[in-house]
């Protein structure tokens, strides 16, 4: 045996022992809380012609910040919820993160060359709550010369 | 002068592998076999890339392989700071180049050019392969593989051209600290209250009750977050990753050759004048004449030993904080596992498991920080042969040794203990001092254990030939022990403590007093017999 096999030894049981506990010596989750009544999308800019929202991220997502964080939240406030998440476009992924009430939209540099609108619907799956956003880089504005 | 730069280099090349031996009649049945090395590890790495995708849901996209590129280029300028710091100015090769017929440019620039190579190899196995697997997972046209072949060549150009830069700095404070010992340690306990302090930090950011599919999830957000952060910051390897992907492909492809340009001119400017300068630093050894208090004469045998080892502890303190290094980390593990433990929702078994994981941890630490009294007496070297001549009970050293190293320990386990305490009064006070008493005890049989092992069969002349402690026989023994004792304990801990319950910790502690007990007659015994038998 080695020093280093001792160190490895020590982080490999330090993992294993945080997962024990977890599993083996935790309450069971409280499942019985009430549902979402109400989820909704925090930031946009307005609607669209259907009556969802929409949100302009021409000077959010550049190549050098090609993440968008997206902010939600849901009432009642200590409501249990299973909430899914959709992307429309493939070159778009995502992460989600519960506690924060947070979607991280990662675009690829592609998804940001095209500049592609991408509809994000977050979905609670217990209540059949939810709601769409599309976020979109608008085209310039037209300049019109006088004559 | 490009003669001999190429003379220069290949002779320093024929010096690091056998792989650039012009006469080597292997050269082409291993060229054929690196091959098919590069192939399965490009296998290997599409299987770790598409665990990263399915398995951990980390967007492989092109932000995430200027990530890899950052990292792997990260790790490879400082490898090479350090390769290079010593092949620069600390080699051997230095006294055999610098007298032949060549100018120290050129010395300077076949080193660098070694430096080149070894990592365009190391580029070759571990970087293609990467970068291969990534192109496979995001469907990458043809244009990014053939991207691949010029980036190859420009990364270790950069990455060597920085490592050089950074051996100027690098080399003059690894020299002031090698002369300044005392403040080398304290450097090094800084560090360590740094890394204890952002571990604090860190772990009061975890939202509370714990959860640990929460837990994990914020996790891998994060490493996310990071990763598509650095990659759009991440400057030169940015734009080498813009040029991959074809983004603004000119623009960045100039700016990555005239960064490359740059770095050169730098080196050529600053580190090139500086070397020759610095070579002679790391060569020339200055005596110092330091002013010495009288040392007073010790009324007994025993403290004449002890207060050696004080001595050799206070003139190289650097020695004394690696042996014990893997203990000055008790506090930050103790500390991060049970705040984690301390923030769950557990029930009464989660309670007893945190007790037997907090004893397999902290034995498994302290246990495998006794390698110092397991080479105890190989250290002495020639010199015990010497000692041991001595009309006098010479044996005494042994036991000086041991109390040493036990009360070095138990200052470290203190402190320890009562930084946790402090920093997480959640913990239950009773069980703090039971786990103190039961480590103490375990600690000292241990440490007269290892050392026993040193006696029966001390490695004395190994040592002072080889001036090295690497494969020493005693210290894996002595680890081994260490390894099988906390497990041990960790099983009569369980029993104790969801078994048992009330006695749990008189159970624990009672055996640990009874092996306290045992190793020590059997110390007694084996040193009375043993002892004058040591031969060099």
């Amino acid at each position: 045996m080695t020093k280093k096999g001792i160190v490895f030894i020590i982080l490999i049981v330090s993992v294993i022992s945080v997962l024990v506990v977890a599993v083996w010596g935790t309450l069971p989750e409280n499942t019985s809380q009430a549902s979402i009544e109400k989820l909704e999308i925090l930031d946009f800019d307005g609607f669209d012609e259907n009556g969802e929202k929409i949100i302009e991220i021409n000077d959010i997502v550049t190549i050098s910040n090609p993440i968008y964080i997206l902010k939600y939240d849901y009432a009642p406030k200590e409501a249990y919820g299973e909430i899914k998440i959709t992307i429309s476009n493939n070159d778009v992924t995502y992460q989600h993160d519960p506690d924060k009430k947070e979607i991280y939209i990662y675009y690829s540099l592609p998804a940001i060359e095209a500049e592609n609108a991408v509809t994000i619907t977050i979905r609670d799956q217990r209540a059949e709550k939810k709601d769409t956003i599309t976020l979109w880089f608008s085209i310039p504005d037209i300049i019109i010369i006088p004559e | 002068m490009l003669k001999r730069l190429r003379i220069l280099t290949l002779l320093q090349l024929k010096n690091k592998s056998k792989r650039f031996d012009k006469m080597s009649k292997r050269l082409y049945t291993s060229i054929a076999v690196q091959v098919v090395i590069v192939a399965i590890i490009s296998l290997v790495m599409g299987l770790i890339v598409y665990a990263i995708k399915k398995i951990f849901y980390i967007p492989v996209n092109e932000y995430f392989t200027i990530f890899v590129l950052f990292i792997t280029q990260t790790i490879s300028i400082i490898t090479a700071l350090i390769g290079l710091s010593s092949d620069l100015y600390q080699s051997k090769d230095n006294q055999i180049i610098f007298p032949l017929p060549v100018k120290n440019d050129e010395i300077f620039l076949s080193k660098m050019i070694v430096y080149y190579i070894y990592e365009l190899f190391l580029n070759l196995f571990i970087l293609i392969p990467l970068l291969i697997a990534i192109g496979y997972h995001q469907n990458a046209n043809v244009l990014y593989y053939l991207n691949i072949i010029p980036i190859t060549f420009i990364l270790p150009l950069i990455s060597v051209s920085i490592a050089t830069l950074l051996t100027v700095p690098f080399v003059i404070i690894k020299s002031f600290l090698k002369n300044h010992s005392k403040i080398s340690a304290l450097t090094i306990l800084v560090f360590f209250s740094l890394i204890f302090y952002l571990v604090y930090f860190l772990v009061t950011k975890i939202p509370t009750p714990i959860r640990i599919v929460q837990l994990y999830n914020r996790f891998i957000v994060a490493i996310t977050l990071l990763m598509q952060k650095v990659a759009s910051i991440a400057t030169i390897y940015t734009w080498i990753g813009f040029v991959l992907y074809r983004v603004n492909f000119f623009l960045h492809y100039s700016l990555v050759i005239l960064t490359s340009v740059a770095l050169i001119t730098l080196n050529y400017l600053i580190a090139k004048p500086l070397y020759f300068k610095l070579t002679s630093l790391s060569l020339e050894n200055t005596v110092k004449v330091t002013k010495h208090k009288r040392l007073k004469e010790s009324k007994s045998l025993f403290w004449t030993f002890f207060k050696k080892e004080l001595i050799i502890a206070k003139r190289s303190p650097n020695e004394l904080i690696n042996n014990y290094s893997l203990l000055l980390t008790l506090p930050i593990i103790m500390y991060l596992l049970n705040y984690i433990f301390m923030n769950m929702n557990r029930r009464t078994l989660g309670n007893d498991l945190v007790l037997v994981i907090n004893v397999l941890i902290v034995a498994l630490i302290v246990t495998g920080s006794n390698t110092a009294s397991a080479s105890a007496i190989t250290t002495e070297g020639y010199e015990f042969i010497l000692l041991k001549s001595a009309p006098y009970d010479t044996s005494k050293m042994a036991w000086a040794k041991i109390l040493f190293n036990f009360l070095f320990t138990t200052f470290v386990i203190i402190i320890s203990f009562i930084l946790f305490a402090v920093v997480l009064p959640v913990y239950p006070k009773k069980d703090i001092i039971f786990l103190f008493v039961f480590i103490l005890l375990l600690n000292f049989g241990h440490i007269i254990w290892s050392l026993q092992l040193d006696v029966l069969s001390p490695k004395l002349s190994d040592y002072a030939t080889s001036g090295s402690l690497s494969n020493n026989h005693n210290i894996k023994k002595s680890l081994s022990i260490g390894l099988v004792l906390s497990l041990f304990s960790a099983l009569l801990a369980a029993f104790a403590f969801i078994v048992i319950k009330e006695i749990g910790w008189i159970l624990l502690i009672g055996a640990a007093l009874l092996f306290a007990l045992i190793r020590f007659s059997y110390f007694r015994l084996n040193l009375k017999a043993y002892f004058m038998d040591i031969e060099y």
